[in-house]
């Protein structure tokens, strides 16, 4: 019993996981990531 | 005992995360598509084989943006790599983890299993969490403090993209070497004790950690099976009990202690069904 | 252990597919690959560096606006990088200093995340264009990128300068080019 509640725990999780990065995906936000990597900071990763 | 299963694993995974072979040899790092996508693990995108995005540093960027907007593709991505696996991502996928398990392998000295003031440092990595990956970007704006100051992964980086384009190597200053400290620091420390990154300073194991007790995949101990021999325990790197708390928030989920088991008790679970093989049964008198 | 062979196949594909995701979108980042054949070529055809693009404000611009300069330092930045945003005050300063004689600096971005307010807070005077494919041939894949030219558009810097630098440092590079 005890894992069955469990595992509707980490279904709930996934799909509400997946639902929110669906939603980002939706607004975009993957292209910010992206851009990142396009023109890299250099203090953001420790040199300069 | 090695596993070679495991480590195979997890040279797949690095690779296949670092597979932009030209960038070493340029200096220019790999800005397709791929960059729009997190890894589960810790391997910084500006690593010149990297052929996706770090979780972390996406996650610092997008807290730290002058307009602020909830990070619903970064955090929903981690959520749901965490939810899957838990902290088998550590164990398996993580490219950074993957090299301070070959640098353990390494003859030393010493090697230490736990010492005093270990399980207290245990939860620095969520206060890292908490702080500079999530509180100070937040607050400051424009500044990842996790990866500026601390990431080992992106050191690793730095020094090789350093070494195809010298120009960077002019710009490299104080922060820099303290940077190639704490990686000198992770390194030595990972040839004494296994995963100190892990344990102590990693803020996505940190994260990752949150969903072990829930994840899809999990460990489970059949009580019926289990003599409580500590035989697991004695094996796990983590220092974990895994007949005790079979999925705690320290366990990387590496399977040592389901091959070691001598009663085959310890197996992978993913939803509740045994997954894999278990250990060595007991031979029936 | 079947079952964690499908979930890593799973995970195998997922990495697979992320790969063939190679192609660019943005009309303003160009693949670091295309830009040495693209800038080979336009560089043969024409040494001088040119560029049609829109100010802040939408104006047009391009690169006859500043020719009465004597020396044109473009400063590619982004605004959500702090080391860029850090050097703008003594871009401003030095801009102030020495656009009597004939310093002209133009600050390349991309993003527009935060633009406005620093260039409030920090009084620039010196004109912010939109980056365009003019000026990928200078783009380093790291910010702050500052290359210089004269008002004609003949570079004056063999390579683009990569990194910020502090006050003194790009006074003295400026320097050098106004002798």
């Amino acid at each position: 019993m005890k894992e069955r509640g469990r595992n509707i725990l980490t279904a709930a999780l996934m799909t509400a996981a997946a639902i929110l990065a669906a939603a980002g995906v939706a607004m975009g936000q993957q292209e910010q990531v992206l851009a990142k990597a396009m023109r890299i900071c250099l203090e953001c990763i420790g040199i300069g | 005992m090695v596993d070679k299963k495991r480590t195979f694993i997890q040279a797949v995974a690095a690779f296949l995360q670092n597979a932009h072979i030209a960038g070493f040899f340029t200096g220019r790092i790999y800005d397709g598509g791929g960059k729009r996508i997190c890894v589960p693990g810790l391997n910084c995108y500006s690593c010149p084989g990297a052929l996706g995005a770090c979780p972390l540093g996406s996650l610092q960027n997008a807290v730290s943006v002058w307009k602020f907007r909830f990070p619903c593709y970064v955090l929903g991505l981690m959520m749901f790599f965490g939810a899957s696996f838990g902290r088998l991502i550590c164990g398996f996928l993580c490219p950074f983890g993957f090299l301070q398990d070959m640098l353990f392998a390494v003859p030393a000295p010493k090697k230490l299993r736990t010492f005093r003031g270990d399980g207290y440092l245990r939860y620095l990595k969520y206060f890292v969490l908490l702080f500079m990956v999530i509180i100070l970007p937040f607050a400051y704006k424009y500044t990842p403090f996790f990866c500026k100051y601390v990431c080992p992964s992106g050191t690793l980086s730095g020094i090789l993209l350093s070494a195809a384009d010298s120009r960077l190597r002019d710009i490299m200053g104080w922060l820099f070497t303290w940077k190639v400290l704490v990686l000198a620091a992770i390194v030595l420390a990972s040839m004494a004790i296994s995963r100190p990154f892990c344990k102590y300073i990693c803020p996505l194991g940190a994260f990752y950690a949150l969903f072990n007790r829930v994840s899809a995949v999990r460990l489970n101990v059949d009580r019926e099976k289990c003599v409580n021999c500590g035989v697991c325990a004695e094996v796990c790197d983590m220092a974990v009990d895994p007949a005790a708390s079979p999925n705690h928030t320290e366990c990387i989920r590496c399977g040592k202690c389901v091959k070691s088991c001598p009663h085959g008790a310890i197996c992978f679970t993913a939803f509740s069904k045994p997954v894999g093989a278990r250990g060595v049964p007991e031979k029936k008198v | 252990m079947k079952l964690i062979k499908k979930y890593f196949a799973a995970l195998l594909a997922v990495c697979m597919l992320s790969l063939t995701a190679c192609y660019s979108n943005k009309k303003d980042y160009v693949r670091m690959d295309d830009v040495s054949s693209e800038a080979a070529q336009s560089s043969q055809t024409d040494g001088n560096f040119d560029f049609t693009s829109t100010g802040i404000d939408g104006q047009k611009v391009s690169l006859k606006d500043y020719s009465s300069a004597k020396v044109i330092m473009f400063n590619i930045w982004e605004p959500w990088c702090r080391p860029c945003r850090s050097e703008l005050p003594d871009l401003q300063k030095l801009y102030a200093k020495y656009k009597s004689e004939g310093l002209m600096i133009v600050g390349v971005f991309s993003d527009e995340d935060g633009l406005t307010d620093i260039i409030k807070e920090n009084d620039i005077k010196y004109p912010m264009i939109r980056s365009c494919e003019a000026f990928d041939r200078f783009q380093t894949g790291y910010v702050p990128t500052t290359f210089f030219t004269d008002g004609s558009g003949k570079l004056l810097s063999d390579e683009p300068y990569v990194g910020s630098k502090s006050y003194e440092d790009w006074e003295s590079v400026i320097l050098s080019y106004l002798k």
